[in-house]
């Protein structure tokens, strides 16, 4: 038993003795099975994707034939219908983005230059912390919300409005994608404002600037680069999926699955062969993958600039 | 700086939005008490029967173990890649690094619909069945990058000096993993962990695409959605869910605290 074990021992030490005077080879089997996942899997994959966009899919059996074609291309241009879509998906992220940049900058603005630093800290991880929360059930909560009798009719009333019928409107889409968006807008604008430090502030005041001149002059462009980075993750056109028309269903209902599940536009079992038929009804909004990608991209700015993005660099 | 005027209007401003943003949450929780089976607002009186109704609902039950199984598998998997990644790419320098940590990075930058497609073309492709397997496959590969950001960010931060230290002393390779860079690894893997955990508990895109016959939580909620008499049941489940993602991420989050892009001070 004993000598069993040491065995083992020295093997396993004569492996890491091997090791240290290979690093090279230690590299290679520490990055062997990430890189083999990514590359048979991933990258993979999005080829097949790639390829897939060439071939076409036969009418009647839908199968894919593997034979090179551009139709699939052509039928995204010519197809009125995707244009619709097309131009109804930029609209809605124009608008989403422009209610957005309005709505953030006034509490990135506070938070950055009014709030004590204790308060700061709350609301940063205030506006944080629904990012990780489940995109599914924000948005299916606001189903509930702008329903016939929900809370926003409710509420409305009690102030002597309304009641108003947004539900399973593009305005219901418009209010749900902002409220997904925003945190996403506020985080930069307020790591830029906060960026601008006091004396500059106050040397603008001593210039004879007013508040407004300022404003526009210096607190400005620092955050239009912070709002750069949201432009181009509120614009995601991850939202149009599916390049082929669909089947007995009026354009206007595209893109908002989730807030429109009119009966009989799925199928009611998932499984065996329905799952396919099934997914080619799954059109969801892609906001949730920016909001990994944005996730990503803060994490990934703070270990490879080796700065917190979020930490002010004055 | 501000006026007096100026700053009112910006705390009002900022308090409206707080509201924005928590009053769904707010809706959800009350909405799973409420006792009437119709949605209608303001809610007249509460219970607890609709947790009692879907705790006992074998579906739902089945989907929560579903998603418990593949939020540990794919975690666990992302944990052994995740921490190899980034002691390669944080601890050597080599030809082509960018372009591996670009492809670590990848299935984040691209949107869910993307990497969804991608994997049931292949799936496709390769004849594949689709199944709890094949959802295990994606979620770890978007968590992969969750815990390589955890861990290379903690490795960068510790002085390497430490590990030749060690190895000075008379550690070989192993113990030096075990004994030094482990215990500093440590929490940046848990933190790393429960974020994975939590994105693999509650993503739905890549699961829609991925699943066979077999649901995960969040497809179970999606399929209920067009059932309205299910909707407190729903309801239910949902709090419960956001439940299960917030507590790991709040740990998480104390425990790298500062380390990564999400900032706590």
């Amino acid at each position: 038993m004993a000598s069993v074990q040491h065995t083992g021992r020295s093997r396993l030490t004569r492996t890491s003795a091997f090791f240290f005077r290979h690093p090279r080879l230690k590299l290679v089997f520490a990055l062997l099975p990430p890189v083999a996942w990514m590359v048979v899997i991933y990258l993979a994959s999005l080829s097949v994707l790639l390829a897939t966009a060439f071939w076409s899919q036969d009418e009647l059996s839908g199968k894919i034939i593997h034979s090179f074609t551009l139709d699939n291309f052509k039928q995204i241009w010519q197809d009125p219908v995707n244009r619709t879509i097309i131009m109804r998906t930029l609209l809605t992220a124009l608008a989403v983005t422009a209610i957005d940049i309005v709505l953030a900058f006034p509490l990135a603005y506070y938070m950055a230059r009014v709030a004590s630093r204790h308060l700061r800290a709350l609301l940063i991880i205030g506006i944080l912390m629904p990012l990780w929360s489940s995109y599914l059930i924000k948005v299916y909560t606001w189903r509930l919300i702008t329903a016939q009798d929900g809370a926003l009719n409710w509420a409305l009333g009690k102030v002597g409005l309304g009641p108003i019928h947004i539900a399973y409107t593009q305005t219901a889409v418009v209010i749900v994608f902002v409220y997904l968006w925003l945190p996403y807008m506020v985080l930069p604008i307020y790591a830029a404002l906060e960026r601008i430090p006091n004396s500059v502030l106050e040397a603008s005041g001593d210039l004879g600037a007013r508040a407004w001149p300022t404003f526009r002059r210096v607190v400005l462009p620092p955050a239009r680069r912070g709002g750069r980075l949201d432009l181009h993750l509120l614009a995601d056109p991850g939202r149009l999926h599916r390049p082929r028309p669909d089947r007995g269903r009026p354009p206007v209902h595209r893109q908002r699955d989730l807030l429109l599940p009119g009966p009989g536009q799925r199928p009611a079992v998932r499984g065996g062969d329905d799952v396919r038929a099934d997914r080619d009804h799954h059109r969801l909004p892609a906001a949730r993958e920016a909001a990994r990608r944005i996730r990503g991209a803060m994490t990934i700015d703070s270990t490879s600039c080796g700065a917190d993005p979020m930490e002010p660099t004055v | 700086m501000e006026s007096r005027g100026t700053r009112i209007g910006l705390r009002v401003w900022t308090i409206g939005l707080m509201i924005f943003i928590y009053a769904p949450l707010v809706v959800i929780v009350l909405s799973a008490f409420n006792a009437s089976k119709i949605p209608s607002w303001p809610i007249q009186d509460y219970t607890t029967k609709w947790f009692t109704l879907a705790f006992h609902d074998p579906a739902a039950r089945d989907a929560l173990q579903n998603s418990v199984i593949v939020a540990l598998q794919a975690t666990a998997i992302a944990l052994v890649l995740g921490t190899a990644a980034s002691f390669a790419l944080a601890r050597f320098n080599f030809f082509g690094q960018n372009t591996i940590s670009f492809i670590l990075v990848l299935p984040i930058a691209l949107p869910g619909i993307v990497t969804g497609l991608a994997l049931l073309s292949a799936i496709t492709y390769a004849g594949i069945t689709s199944s709890l397997k094949t959802v295990v496959i994606g979620h770890a590969t978007f968590c992969v990058v969750i815990i390589y950001n955890n861990v290379v960010a903690r490795l960068r931060r510790s002085s390497r000096s430490l590990e030749e230290a060690s190895m000075d002393l008379g550690a070989d390779g192993l113990r030096t993993f075990r004994h030094v860079m482990l215990p500093n690894m440590a929490t940046a893997l848990v933190a790393g962990g429960l974020l994975a955990f939590a994105l693999s508990f509650d993503e739905i895109v890549v699961t829609l695409f991925t699943a066979g016959p077999q649901q995960t939580l969040p497809i179970w909620i999606y399929n209920q959605f067009r059932l309205p008499n299910k909707e407190p049941e729903v309801n239910a489940v949902a709090v419960f869910v956001i439940l299960l993602t917030a507590i790991p991420v709040y740990f998480s989050q104390r425990l790298m605290r500062g380390e990564t892009g999400l900032p706590t001070r």
